[in-house]
Formats: structure tokens, C-alpha cells, sequence
């Protein structure tokens, strides 16, 4: 996935502004049947990337949707990604004057299974967050208090987050120790085993999750990934990632140009 | 030419494949200070919920993670 759309520093904060949804493709049902109602390719099959701009009711599209930003913000320079931020930055300002456009709080950005958390988190380059509790109340009030850590200015986009309702859920260097609280975990790069990095007391207050939490992120050592010896090597390993779904994408006919983000 | 820039050549030419091939495989980067990143929600329920409750747009993305079904890489 090209990153040259929603890296683009004016993209990131223009974000912030609307809720940010990123789904892996394949691997659910429901979400599988939304991304085909909003873009189909030439295939007439659901296509491995989906991008759309959506009203606040997830029922209209707002810019053409596609494959990528590119078909909606056509280009391969610097510029396309400054109108796609300008262009969010007028959504966002309409819907901010229909008196809607709140805080986004309370919620915790989850991603799926841990095993699917935990491949996306290599797949990002960023560490894993898992919390695990011993009873329901505990795990919701801890999920409420990550929450509102989560959407910080010093956290925002900086892991991604699971819940762990059985140690066996990821291949970890150890088990967590802890009987309930916040494990950090870095991915290996192919997102299927993971080294603990920290672990969070579900005692400990918010001022010192926030801080240990911070203390791990900087104990994260980003890997970069070099696309075609990563697979190569991957394969040579026997690394293989089963989706839930059949992947349904023809891949690029000849001289197509490969999606952009 | 002298022998100690030969044997100087020589050892270069040497070392030159040795340092491309680790090039290539993956290195660590440590930085200090990460830049700014989307915040994504991982679901369309609970993104949808989120959008519906504060009335913001959505910026909904799809992608696979993996490539030729090698996980780790978008």
C-alpha cells in the first residue's frame, strides 16, 4: 500500500477531524459486503484496496470511491495529497456548522482478532496494545480509560490495540504476567509472533499508564521493510497468511498503474 | 600502481556485495520522535457507531495485510 496520500503530514491532520476507519479486506462477512456496495473494479468482485470519503451515516459517498485516493485526487506528486486534505478540511467544516463534528472520545480503536491485531500492527510498523482482565467490568473500565488515552495528542496513531481474552490468542516471547492490565508488544515483521515490550498493572493509575505507555512506544525500534525481500524471504520461510475470505482480486492487467495511497 | 592500493582495490571490490546484500535486508530505525500517524478504528461497527454518536465524516480505507499472502506488509 502506498502511504504518499495518508502519510502527507496536512492528510494526518485533516483526519483528525473525521472518524478514520481502516478495514482488512477478506476478513469479515459484513465488511466485505459494504466495501463491494461502495466500489467495484473491473473485476466485478471486491478488490483487495477500498478507499471512500462517507457522510457521518456511512450511507453517502462524498468523493468518487475507489481502488485509492488516487481516482478521486488523481496524481503522482505532492499535490494530490494537499487537495485530499483540503478537500477534508471543507467536509469536515460543513458538518462542524451543521452543529454535528464532536470530540471523538470514549472509544477505543480495536482491530479485530489479536491475530489479525497483531499482523496490521507489523503491517504499520507500530507496537501492538493488548488489554486483558479478568472479569467484563474490569476489561470495560480499563478499555475506557485506554480510550481516552488512545485519542491523546502524544498517542494518537501510535499502536494499535486488541483485546486478549486468552494468552493462547498470540504468540508471545512470554506470557503476560499480570492478571489483568496492558501488555505492549512488538510484532516481528511478519506480524505472527510478538516480544513483550511492557507490562501495565490494571492498579496502576492513568498517569502512570500514560507514561509507561509512552515509555514503551519509545522502546519500539520501527523496522523498515523492503517489499520484494520481504515476501521473498517470507515465502522461504514459510510464512503464509490465510484470509477468512477468497481473495477476490484479478491483480494489475498489464500497464495498469498499481493503486495509490 | 602500489601494491598497498591494490590490496586496497581489492579488498573494496570485496567488501562492496557483502555491505549491498545487508543493506537489503531489514533493518532497525530507532527515531526519536515519531511522526504523526492516522488514528484508525480497526471495524466498520464500531467506527460507524463512533461517526453516527459525534457526526464527523468517515475516511474509510480497505487494504489487505499481506502481499502474496506473506503477512507483515500492506
Amino acid at each position: 500500500m502506498d502511504r504518499s496520500f495518508l502519510s502527507h503530514n496536512e492528510v494526518v491532520s485533516a483526519s483528525r477531524s473525521f472518524v478514520c476507519i481502516r478495514l482488512s479486506t477478506y476478513e469479515n462477512e459484513e465488511e466485505a459486503k459494504l466495501l463491494k456496495s461502495l466500489f467495484i473494479g473491473y473485476s466485478g468482485d471486491l478488490e483487495n484496496t477500498t478507499f471512500a470519503l462517507l457522510d457521518p451515516e456511512g450511507k453517502r459517498s462524498l468523493v468518487a470511491a475507489g481502488r485509492s485516493p488516487d481516482r478521486a485526487f488523481r496524481g503522482s506528486t505532492d499535490v494530490p495529497a494537499r487537495e485530499m486534505a483540503a478537500t477534508m478540511r471543507e467536509i469536515s467544516a460543513y458538518y462542524r456548522k451543521q452543529g454535528r463534528g464532536g470530540d471523538t472520545e470514549l472509544i477505543l480503536p480495536l482491530n479485530g482478532t489479536p491475530r489479525l491485531a497483531l499482523n496490521v500492527a507489523a503491517c504499520d510498523n507500530l507496537p501492538l496494545v493488548a488489554l486483558h482482565a479478568p472479569t467484563e467490568a474490569e476489561r470495560s473500565r480499563l478499555e475506557k480509560r485506554l480510550a481516552t488515552l488512545a485519542w491523546s495528542p502524544e498517542l494518537a496513531g501510535r499502536a494499535v490495540y486488541t483485546v486478549l481474552t486468552a494468552s493462547s490468542e498470540l504468540k508471545l516471547n512470554r506470557p503476560p504476567k499480570e492478571q489483568g492490565g496492558v501488555t505492549v508488544v512488538a510484532p516481528d515483521i511478519y506480524g505472527q509472533t510478538g516480544t513483550v515490550l511492557a507490562e501495565i498493572a490494571l492498579s496502576e493509575g492513568d498517569a502512570e499508564l500514560k507514561a509507561k505507555l509512552l515509555a514503551a512506544f519509545a522502546r519500539f525500534a520501527p523496522t523498515e521493510k523492503d517489499s520484494r525481500s520481504h515476501i521473498f524471504t517470507g515465502r522461504q520461510k514459510g510464512v503464509y497468511w490465510k484470509t477468512l475470505l477468497p481473495v477476490t482480486d484479478p491483480g494489475p492487467p498489464n500497464g495498469r498503474r498499481p493503486p495509490r495511497f | 600502481m602500489h601494491r598497498r592500493d591494490m590490496m586496497t582495490l581489492l579488498l573494496g571490490s570485496m567488501l562492496t556485495p557483502l555491505a549491498t546484500s545487508r543493506s537489503r535486508a531489514a533493518a532497525p530505525v530507532r527515531k526519536e520522535t515519531a511522526p504523526a500517524k492516522i488514528a484508525w478504528f480497526g471495524t466498520w461497527r464500531e467506527g460507524l457507531a463512533e461517526a453516527k454518536r459525534t457526526g464527523r465524516p468517515i475516511l474509510l480505507i480497505a487494504a489487505t495485510p499481506h502481499c502474496h499472502n506473506v503477512s507483515g506488509l500492506w
